[in-house]
């Protein structure tokens, strides 16, 4: 085999490697920021709904309103 | 000297070579441990997961105690970017009273040695989000209760909390994941989690409408008979469930919040007992429905002891209905001599009055029952002197009658199983709801009751024995009953502790009864 071949065939492997890295590695920052975006809404959400439950029982509350 | 030159060079390498191997050994071998432990924390977060408490419930559904979360606010000067003055005028633009609430803490902060605070404010969610962009402040979060009915119920809610602790707190979770430079989560296959486990919501059966009426006739009932404290308890009878569990003290003292009185405070029932002791005896057969008491025309002698009645009166040839209505202790004292010790402690235990009623709180007491029984115990147990039982017990035991004979186990969570006793026959429970719907229609109390209300009850009034001796002037006054006499949707009981307006329980315990009893029917 020529070297031509040899060195083609290195400078493919490189350029796989380059493209292969450089498209995963941007798929995982993609997924990364959905997951620190859905743990965010999630814990927004779940404050919400505390919030929304709180707002319920002083809404109709016998003995007075006190906000925490 | 040029000689001498290269093996110089040489030594020194060797030397450096050496040193290089002695370093690596040091890191390597002697600090590898601690390297890789240090390594691992920072790559590797382990996170908390604060589980979601559960909520107690009203028999409607609402939060009568629910978690909140908020977050408190620590500074660390060294990542500080911006003054302190700047800071707390951010934080001020936010939550005003921050300053005035840790003036003492800012103070010591000034402190350069100060260089980590934690402040009491508490910041909630979106006040966390706007300030956590400033450098050098640290929220963590925090989880409280927040009771919306501020006192309603209160001991019992407490009571409840401590009860059903486990089912309530959850279990905490945790998370392990690998983060970058920064401290930002990684995706990544090695992360791990267990995930939290949200504590379970206690429905109970409590009706904070009741609850809330029946707290405020107590307190007015306390302040109207100038008395140290009253209890009331209202159940379902066929189902035992406690609608409202409340007790009011005109002064109370520095308790434990979590304490029941209805349940922890025992007392001797009086004349409240008495169906009670007719029904076992009617029961037993030990009497018949046609009983008349000869002997009522006069006072009891037991061998040292005389037995006399609450007014001193006698009735000559009294019915069934007529002990009942005049609170006969003499003829009492005749029946349960007719029924005798055997039958009495077998009814007494059919009835759980020796035992707890296993409600779903903490605190509960009973008095333990007595081995040896004189002639004249027997005969006072017949009024409900002598003896002791709580205030739950106590209406667990007379419900039976309300309930066609069968007992059932009073409880608090919706989701207990009910469980069921037979003690008296439906026949003798028909006969007692006559007698106690009589006693009620033709006693003094009568004008306390709405002409189409149909109440089977009874009074009491006990003497309070203070080291050995009972006490005219310190009494319980007692009112049991439910309504309407068939098919009744309630059975409640009242006590008055040392009324000083009246020491009877037809004067004290009734107004209240009949009082909270009109306004039950429309909210049942």
């Amino acid at each position: 085999m020529s070297n031509r071949v040899i060195f083609a065939i290195a400078l493919g492997l490189l350029a796989f490697q380059l493209s292969f890295s450089v498209y995963y590695s941007g798929q995982i920052v993609a997924y990364n920021q959905k997951y620190s975006e859905s743990e965010k809404k999630y814990a927004q959400l779940k404050y919400e709904n505390q919030k929304l439950e709180i707002d319920f029982a002083n809404k109709y509350a016998l003995n007075g309103i006190i906000t925490p | 000297m040029e000689s001498s030159r290269p093996k110089t060079i040489l030594v020194t390498i060797y030397i450096c070579f050496i040193f290089i191997l002695a370093k690596l050994f040091y890191w390597q071998v002697i600090k590898g441990q601690e390297l890789h432990d240090k390594a691992i924390s920072q790559i590797y977060k382990l996170e908390k997961i604060v589980p979601q408490q559960g909520h107690i419930l009203s028999s409607d559904n609402y939060p009568l105690s629910l978690d909140y979360s908020y977050y408190n606010l620590a500074f660390y000067k060294p990542n500080f970017k911006k003054d302190l003055s700047e800071i707390l005028t951010e934080i001020s633009a936010i939550k005003p009273e921050f300053a005035t609430q840790n003036a003492k803490a800012l103070e010591k902060y000034n402190n350069p040695a100060q260089k980590w605070m934690e402040f009491i404010t508490q910041f909630n969610r979106d006040e966390m989000l706007k300030l956590s962009t400033l450098d050098g402040l640290d929220f963590s979060l925090k989880q409280n209760r927040y009771y919306p009915e501020k006192n309603l119920a209160s001991n019992i809610i407490f009571n409840l909390e401590r009860y059903y602790r486990r089912q309530i707190s959850g279990q905490i979770g945790f998370t392990r994941t690998i983060v970058d430079g920064t401290g930002g989560n990684l995706l990544t296959r090695k992360n791990w989690q267990k995930n939290e486990i949200d504590g379970q919501n206690i429905r109970t059966s409590l009706n904070r409408q009741i609850q809330f009426l029946s707290e405020k006739a107590l307190k007015a009932g306390v302040e109207k008979y100038q008395a140290d404290s009253a209890s009331i308890i209202i159940i379902k009878p066929q189902s035992g469930e406690i609608i409202t569990m409340a007790s009011y003290e005109s002064s109370p003292s520095a308790q434990e919040k979590t304490k029941v009185s209805n349940i922890s405070d025992l007392f001797e029932p009086g004349s409240i007992f008495k169906p009670l002791i007719m029904s076992a005896a009617l029961d037993s057969k030990s009497i018949s429905s046609d009983f008349i008491c000869q002997k009522c025309n006069q006072s009891r002698t037991i061998g040292q002891y005389t037995i006399n009645n609450w007014d001193n009166n006698f009735h000559a040839d009294s019915t069934l209905k007529d002990i009942i209505k005049n609170s006969d202790n003499i003829g009492m004292s005749y029946i349960i001599g007719e029924m005798g010790l055997k039958n009495f402690l077998d009814y007494f235990h059919r009835l759980k009055l020796d035992q707890k009623t296993g409600v779903e709180l903490t605190g509960e007491s009973i008095s333990p029952l007595k081995t040896i029984w004189p002639d004249i115990d027997l005969a006072t147990a017949a009024f409900g002197q002598g003896l002791a039982v709580n205030q739950l017990q106590m209406i667990q035991a007379f419900n039976a009658i309300a309930n066609n004979g069968q007992l059932v186990k009073v409880h608090l969570n919706q989701n207990s199983p009910i469980e069921k006793s037979d003690v008296y026959s439906p026949e003798t429970m028909a006969l007692m709801r006559d007698i106690l719907s009589y006693a009620v229609d033709n006693s003094p109390i009568a004008v306390l009751k709405p002409k189409d209300m149909e109440v089977c009850a009874k009074s009491g009034t006990a003497q309070v024995a203070i080291k050995g001796e009972y006490i005219d002037s310190n009494t319980i006054g007692s009112y049991i009953g439910f309504y309407p006499c068939v098919d009744p949707i309630f059975t409640m009981i009242v006590t008055v502790n040392n009324p000083k307006l009246s020491q009877w329980g037809s004067s004290t315990a009734a107004p209240i009864w009949f009082e909270i009893a009109q306004k039950l029917k429309p909210l049942l």
